[in-house]
């Protein structure tokens, strides 16, 4: 990504891109002497916030694609997700690396931990970026994108409408900020809704497309005169530098009185873009007069990258360089300013070989999904995506199992609170009824499968090899039999098993679960029954075959995956089945669910109750780990319901 | 495959039948019976005849929550269906990486019922920290992301299995006439997962209206009986011991899903009717 590689940029916005992201850098460093009451930092601060954000919207707007409203919504969709959703999740994830080593200012997630992990995730997934706060841009980014494919194509043809629909926009979306507040941390909710930042896209978009009508005019595209630039960025500086103290309003943010676009506080009706406008001017007229030196466009074009690398800075780096340089090297006015404007470029300084290294390494995780690098060769695919997202949706609920688990929970114990341990799982195997539970169990669900399993194969072989009267019906009814709710039989069931001495005993389980077990077997088994052609039993019977050698010695063999397939299913329905079990063990044979739930008591051991629920996962893990190529061999269900 | 027409073969299906009528057929005439009770002890009941059915019929409540269920188990189908296909569709067919996907999605299916509930109670907690039980739409979006975490993977299965079996020359054969990738999904894969479909949809939809053990564990049908269900009501008349009014319930319920199981029968054989 050399200077000018690419021709359709405008090099003096790459330019205005470098002074944009140098803007972010000295804004968030500046933030941390407005923070400890500086009041040159609050001076600084407040200058830079009134118009830095709205110049990278301005920028956006010159750079957007206009031909984005033609395309349809899967193109869109793909260049959303590559572009700028990619490298928000891998960098994101990256950034979630750091506090694992070092300390942070991260506003309240208690990181490194599982808690401060979830919430900051789970934030980050409504839209507040936790751990990179300065990356919440990129999300900008993507709402304003949105809203640009949604409506520019009714805007497209004429420049009056533009303007007309940049300040309607602007109404629009200002009025909607403060009739609904829709994203303010100080209110009482579970979670933000602020995805991508939507809200603060519709204000910002008359920003975009005031960039796009200034592309459209070709300001600072072709060559403007040094005469001219200079007193205009003068007037525009001393335009910002008188109006930026007044920007005051009436905020949805309550903390800052000042315009923080990220809280969609904007201040001052008129003078929020007034100030912010002036701001941008007077950056892109400095633009538009300092030379292209290669550097400078290539940190310009890299800007992205720039904003996650500064949430290192933001996070870890700021916080305390500023409470040193105000306790031991200055704290008045300019040396506060010459001192941020050095911390700014030697904190750029510092990014370069980390943006080097991703444009070499791995460039299509950072937003340029056409090019290769040294580490990813191939572009990029995204086959395995979904399932590897499903499986981290599953896992997710998982993960605080297993941890909780592996971790002493009752105080007063040799192990102190909160410590790793394995005590946990070494106090299932010495406590005699959990073990006991585990094979009870065990017992019911094999009984279960060894009744289910035969009486459903004779069942199936004469559905899938004959017709006879009713076999309909008799069909419909053992499926009809499934349908009902295990709560409804609960109590007939008990009453008839407690007069033949099946309460207490796995038996009674395994019976019991054969009313929802044994439909669903035949219909799985009658499937796979029904892909063997009828042929080879009738070439057996020639051979000389018995009906019984034919089951045993050809039949059986050849439904090896079925048996196993039906076998997991038998397994998963009824070893997690918890309404039979529960009422058809009233003092002993409970199975582990059941042991499980005499855990909860007025101390209960939630440790000890996690280790138990991870151990009686594994049973399954390895009964779907030996039947796995059967699933993935297939079986098709052929009879209609 | 023409099947043989013989009455004999009634012999195979016998012991099934005979399981059948023990832990099934017998229990549900008790409970019809029972409806018609009113159960003071086992030994010592009264005839009402269809009092309780009038009871629950003509209650506000019952209608309540039936709509809940029901928009419980609209929301669970139109969610866990589609994105079941859409999972299965992304497995590889063969590998590693499809045997750690059938293993990794298995997970959700093995937890005992009565802690799925638990794990998500942690899990909130975690994430989204304390004060979601006191609203209802975070508990019922809670619920039904935990039914969608639960039960979508059986989905997967189902639909992995079936498409497993498509030939590998019935792509080659699309690849050659340039049909897309919804063309493909359209008329090879889908087609293929019908039936397998069918048996998903009632399966899930049978376990999502009769969901009990989860919503009842993550917040007990609360807050102010937003988020409970049809058997739910049950559950509460088993535990209280009104076995007349429970039975009668039951029946009801039993009714309803083969009725509406019935009428997705209907829907399903009047489409293939109309496409074919």
């Amino acid at each position: 990504m050399d200077a000018g590689s690419k021709t359709n940029r405008f090099l003096t916005i790459d330019i205005a891109r470098f002074y944009a992201i140098a803007l972010v850098f000295f804004g968030h460093f500046v933030e941390e002497f407005m923070i400890l009451k500086n009041p040159a930092g609050i001076s600084l601060y407040k200058f830079t916030y009134s118009f830095h954000m709205v110049l990278f919207v301005v920028i956006a707007g010159y750079v957007a694609k206009e031909d984005l409203a033609n395309w349809r919504v899967g193109r869109f969709i793909t260049h959303c997700f590559s572009t700028r959703l990619l490298p928000f999740i891998f960098l994101t994830l990256v950034m979630m690396i750091p506090p694992l080593f070092f300390s942070g200012k991260f506003y309240g997630l208690p990181l490194p931990s599982l808690v401060g992990y979830f919430r900051g995730t789970v934030l980050t997934v409504f839209g507040l970026p936790s751990f990179c706060v300065p990356s919440w841009f990129l999300l900008l980014i993507i709402g304003l994108e949105l809203v640009h494919y949604t409506v520019f194509r009714f805007l497209k043809n004429s420049n009056a409408k533009i303007l007309a629909a940049a300040v309607g926009f602007y109404v629009a979306g200002y009025w909607l900020n403060l009739e609904f507040d829709i994203f303010n941390p100080l209110k009482e909710r579970v979670i933000g809704w602020n995805y991508f930042f939507i809200h603060g896209a519709i204000t910002l978009y008359s920003f975009y497309l005031l960039g796009i009508f200034l592309r459209r005019r070709h300001f600072l595209i072709q060559k403007v005169s040094t005469k001219i630039l200079v007193p205009a960025a003068v007037a525009a500086f001393f335009m910002v530098f008188f109006t930026y103290q007044l920007n005051n309003g009436p905020f949805n943010f309550h903390v800052y009185n000042h315009v923080v676009i990220m809280f969609a506080s904007y201040g001052h009706f008129l003078l929020f873009p007034l100030t912010a406008i002036a701001g941008c001017a007077c950056v892109l007229f400095i633009s538009g007069m300092t030379p292209a030196r290669k550097t400078i466009l290539w940190l310009g074009q890299n800007t992205m990258l720039l904003m996650f690398l500064n949430g290192i800075f933001y996070h870890y780096i700021n916080p305390g360089l500023a409470g040193w340089i105000l306790d031991n090297v200055a704290s008045s006015g300019l040396p506060v300013f010459y001192l941020s404007c050095m911390v700014t470029l030697v904190s750029l300084a510092l990014c370069m070989p980390f943006v080097f290294l991703f444009n070499r390494l791995a460039p299509q995780l950072v937003g340029k999904p056409k090019l290769t690098g040294l580490l990813l060769k191939s572009p990029l695919h995204f086959r395995w995506l979904p399932t590897t997202a499903y499986i981290v949706f599953l896992f997710l609920p998982l993960i605080p199992l297993v941890s909780v688990s592996l971790h002493s929970t009752l105080r007063g114990e040799m192990v102190p609170f909160g410590e790793f341990t394995l005590s946990n799982y070494i106090h299932v195997f010495q406590n005699p009824v959990l073990t006991g539970s585990i094979l009870n169990s065990i017992a019911y669900v094999t009984l279960n499968i060894l009744i289910t399993l035969p009486v459903a194969f004779l069942a199936a072989y004469g559905f899938s090899r004959y017709t006879f009267s009713g076999d309909k019906y008799l069909f419909f009814c053992t499926l009809a039999l499934r349908m009902m709710p295990p709560v409804v039989m609960v109590l007939p069931v008990f009453l008839i098993f407690l007069q033949i001495d099946l309460v207490n005993r796995p038996l009674g389980i395994a019976l019991a679960h054969c009313a929802f077990n044994l439909p669903i077997s035949i219909w799985v088994l009658e499937s796979f029954l029904a892909a063997i052609p009828r042929e080879i039993d009738e070439i057996a019977f020639i051979d000389g075959h018995s009906f019984f050698q034919f089951f045993t010695r050809i039949l059986i063999p050849l439904m090896g995956p079925g048996i196993a397939v039906t076998a997991f299913f038998c397994f998963m329905f009824s070893w997690v089945e918890i309404v039979f079990a529960r009422i058809l063990t009233v003092t002993s044979g409970k199975p582990i669910s059941m042991a499980i739930s005499t855990l909860f008591t007025f101390r209960t051991d939630i440790g000890l109750v996690m280790a138990m629920t991870v151990l009686s996962i594994i049973p399954g893990v390895l009964m779907i780990y030996f039947v796995r190529n059967h699933i993935a061999k297939g079986f098709t269900i052929k009879t209609a319901v | 495959m023409k099947k043989i027409k013989n009455n004999k073969a009634w012999v195979f299906a016998v012991p099934a039948v005979v399981l059948l009528l023990f832990v099934a057929v017998l229990p549900l005439i008790m409970i019809v019976n029972y409806s018609f009770y009113d159960i003071f002890h086992i030994n010592s009941k009264v005839w009402v005849g269809l009092e309780w059915y009038h009871d629950v019929l003509g209650s506000l409540r019952f209608w309540e929550t039936f709509g809940r269920s029901l928009l419980f188990s609209t929301l669970v189908l139109a969610i866990e269906i589609p994105l079941g296909i859409a999972i299965a569709l992304h497995i590889p067919k063969q590998g590693v990486f499809s045997s750690v996907c059938l293993v990794c999605m298995a997970l959700p299916l093995l937890v005992p019922w009565n802690m799925i509930a638990m794990i998500w109670h942690v899990f909130l907690a975690i994430a989204f920290g304390s004060g979601w039980e006191l609203k209802a739409f975070p508990t019922w979006a809670a619920i039904v992301l935990m039914d969608v975490w639960h039960w979508t993977s059986l989905v997967v299965f189902l639909c992995y299995s079936s498409l497993t079996t498509i030939s590998p020359a019935f792509y080659q054969a699309a690849a050659i006439d340039g049909a897309s990738r919804w063309d493909v999904f359209r008329y090879i894969e889908l087609p293929k997962m019908k039936m397998v479909l069918i048996m998903a949809l009632l399966l899930r939809f049978i376990d999502s209206f009769m969901v009990f053990i989860e919503p009842f564990r993550l917040n007990a049908g609360g807050p102010r009986s937003t988020t409970t269900f049809l058997a739910m009501e049950l559950g509460q008349e088993i535990i209280s011991q009104d076995y007349g009014p429970a039975s009668a319930r039951a029946v009801i319920y039993f009714f309803i899903i083969i009725i509406i199981s019935w009428i997705f029968k209907k829907v399903i054989a009047v489409r293939e009717l109309k496409e074919g």
